[in-house]
């Protein structure tokens, strides 16, 4: 809990940020939110990432002022806005699911809330010929909302949520119900819109690539609880536990249950699947980390390989089980009599369905993980210069 | 691409659907603009077609000729319809409105919001439409000796709400909470008070569902004819549909008859037109 406090502390000196602290939401016996500690920086875009019903529209709820937390407050700045209403908050909300008044024209959507707010008339249509090039959506204006398809309907939502300049815009997973083309090309106007208007954005996703792909911070939600805060690729590279690295990260990550020892002079890992070889300091880094012999190894597909011929201490020995074609880079599926592994080789290589083939280990990508509690013990320096780091003060674990 | 063939059968089934509803009308048109002397020989097109059967509705006087030349007969029971049509308009009228301003917030507060005992409550309400309404006959004519309002509008305006609430507020309700949560939600970031984000979107957007419902009421009223024939009878209060059951039974020539059950077609006539395209929103499970 001291890293909250520490944020806590922050807070003093910037304070346009928007904060929830100590941020409860129950719903009768079911905690939704558990105490959670996170701050907004401002004008920053932080992405909401987590599994389908981990809390995440509850929390950007109760931001909106939508739900009253049961317990804890939140911040806009100095000001504690926790009992505001919604209407009072300028917050504004791109939903999940229906995000457009169906009885309305595209230029009524667009301007409800400015009406609403008695914006003089000739104000209301700058903000509606800029919000509107902004988007690219000048030609629909006159249409209903029913003559649009997903992806006008989504640009016009945006539309309505900027044209009355937020204090901060959320954004609840609004492309989910995209295609893949129409849902890159979104997220990269997002990019774009954010860039230009430099408003404070929450972007919510249960997808980690939507996630890694816009995110300036991303915060990690599981089951109520912020798991991780921070930059985009330190989540990637140093992930808080095991969970995050099997969430976060192109293919699901290989986690196996090891032993460590050292036959003589030399130390190895003991796999499910045999006896690998490792380097003395990264040995000594992770049993210094560690609290028994006892880790877990995790090896990310993307950084493994596999090939034809053994190399005895670095390789594991394992039969092609089903193959996954990715383009450039094709998946492989493998196993031995007691563990399945994934790794992902160029597209050159080929291999057939029951091939006897050596699963190669890169072990200066190798992240390693207490076998109970799951916590990071080791993470090796992914970028050059990074230099290594304490992965739990990189990560800002709360 | 559609075969010829199903194309044909498709527009067969059509035609014979439109045949099924509206010939028993075109058959009452065709009676309303032939004279009486007519009657006995069915033809398709009338061959002296008049509207006196129409105008003796409304004037006993109105120099109207027979085929023979002598005025044309006045309808006994003439000042009856009349009145009736007038008295049906008043009270589907005036049901309608309580109806309305009654069923839209008590159908919101049960579709939307959650409170203690709202299925149980919906469940009453519904109930209370599941007996026949001859039922509650004796004791609401028994009441009404008692209040003195049998024979009287307002009677049968308190009779007909209990008919129409509990239907309107099954409906709405339903309805209300088919539309998607969000849409409140949407309204007060927006800037709407929760009052608001009812009357300036909520109830926007389920108007189709509305109008249906006020249709329904009205109707409801306007072809109600059980409680009306039990309660009205010989008095000033006497609704259309008893009036023209009377015209039954009183007056020989059908064609008064056809002409009267037209004029009671034409308000709802009226109303069809005007709503159709807004009834036709009604299959609105996903607004957008
Ligand atoms: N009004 C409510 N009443 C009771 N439980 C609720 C309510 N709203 C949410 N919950 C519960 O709280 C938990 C978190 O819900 P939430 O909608 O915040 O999840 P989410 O992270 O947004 O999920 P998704 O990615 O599927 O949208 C879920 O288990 C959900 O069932
Ligand atoms: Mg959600």
């Amino acid at each position: 809990m001291s890293a909250a406090m520490t944020n806590r502390d922050q807070l003093a000196t910037h304070n346009q940020n928007i904060r929830l602290v100590d941020a409860q939401k129950r719903f009768g016996n079911h905690l939704a939110v558990k105490n959670l500690n996170l701050e907004i920086i401002d004008r920053e875009l932080l992405v909401v990432l987590g599994p389908s019903g981990c809390g995440k529209s509850t929390t950007l709820n109760l931001l909106a002022g939508l739900e009253r937390p049961t317990n804890g407050q939140i911040y806009f700045g100095n000001e504690d806005v926790t009992k505001v209403p919604a209407e009072e908050r300028n917050v504004s909300v791109v939903f999940q699911s229906i995000t457009l008044y169906p009885h309305k024209n595209v230029q009524e959507n667009i301007l409800f809330a400015l009406k609403l707010a008695k914006v003089p008339r000739d104000v209301q249509e700058q903000r509606l010929r800029e919000t509107a090039r902004l988007l690219g959506i000048d030609r629909y204006l006159s249409r209903r909302i029913h003559q649009l398809s997903g992806g006008e309907r989504q640009r016009v939502a945006i539309a309505k949520a900027l044209v009355k300049r937020p204090r901060l815009f959320i954004l609840d997973e609004p492309f989910s119900s995209l295609d893949a083309e129409l849902r890159r090309e979104l997220r990269g106007e997002i990019v774009r819109i954010h860039r230009e208007l430099q408003t404070t954005m929450l972007f919510v996703t249960h997808d980690q690539e939507e996630a890694l792909s816009i995110a300036d911070r991303i915060a990690l939600m599981k089951q109520g609880e912020l798991v991780q805060l921070g930059p985009a690729l330190d989540i990637y590279e140093k992930p808080a536990t095991s969970w995050v690295a099997s969430f976060v990260g192109p293919h699901r990550i290989n986690l196996l249950d090891v032993e460590l020892g050292v036959d003589g002079d030399q130390p190895y890992v003991q796999t499910p699947a045999g006896r690998l070889l490792i380097e003395r300091p990264i040995f000594n880094r992770v049993q210094q980390a560690a609290s028994s012999q006892r880790v877990m190894l995790g090896l990310r597909p993307e950084f493994s390989g596999l090939s034809a011929s053994a190399t005895p201490g670095h390789s594991l020995p394992v039969e092609v089980y089903t193959r996954q074609h990715l383009g450039n880079e094709v998946l492989y599926h493998v196993k031995t009599d007691n563990i399945t592994l994934r790794a992902v080789v160029p597209a050159t290589q080929h291999f057939q369905f029951g091939d006897l083939v050596n699963f190669e280990i890169s072990w200066n990508q190798a992240l390693w993980f207490d076998s109970t509690s799951g916590q990071l013990l080791h993470a090796p320096s992914l970028r050059d210069g990074a230099g290594e780091q304490q992965p739990k003060a990189a990560a800002g674990i709360v | 691409m559609r075969s010829p063939a199903r194309t044909i059968v498709i527009y067969a089934g059509v035609a014979l659907l439109v045949a099924w509803t509206l010939v028993p009308i075109y058959w009452l048109i065709n009676m309303s603009l032939s004279h009486q002397a007519e009657i006995v020989q069915a033809h398709f097109i009338p061959d002296h077609p008049t509207l006196c059967n129409y105008v003796r509705i409304f004037s006993d006087t109105y120099p109207c000729k027979a085929l023979d030349g002598s005025p044309y007969p006045a309808i006994g029971q003439a000042t009856a319809v009349r009145q009736g049509l007038i008295n049906s308009l008043i009270i589907a009228v005036i049901v309608t409105i309580l109806t309305m301003a009654v069923s839209v917030p008590a159908a919101y507060a049960i579709g939307r919001l959650t409170f203690e005992g709202k299925g149980k409550l919906l469940l009453t309400i519904v109930m209370s439409r599941s007996y026949p309404p001859i039922a509650i006959l004796i004791p609401f004519f028994s009441m009404y000796q008692k209040l003195q309002i049998q024979g009287t509008i307002l009677g049968l305006i308190i009779i007909y709400l209990t008919l129409t609430i509990p239907l309107v507020v099954w409906i709405l309700s339903g309805f209300f909470s088919s539309l998607p949560r969000s849409l409140e939600r949407l309204a007060r970031v927006d800037g709407c008070t929760p009052f608001q984000a009812l009357y300036r979107v909520l109830i926007r957007v389920a108007m189709p569902g509305v109008t249906a419902c006020a249709v329904i009421a009205f109707l409801t009223c306007w072809n109600e004819f059980t409680f009306a024939l039990m309660l009205t009878p010989g008095s000033s209060a006497q609704t259309f549909p008893p009036a023209l059951a009377a015209m039954f039974t009183n007056v020989s020539y059908p064609n008064e008859n056809a002409a009267a059950a037209l004029l009671a077609l034409i308000p709802v006539m009226i109303l069809a037109y005007l709503f159709q395209s807004r009834i036709r929103g009604l299959n609105l499970v996903d607004p957008l």
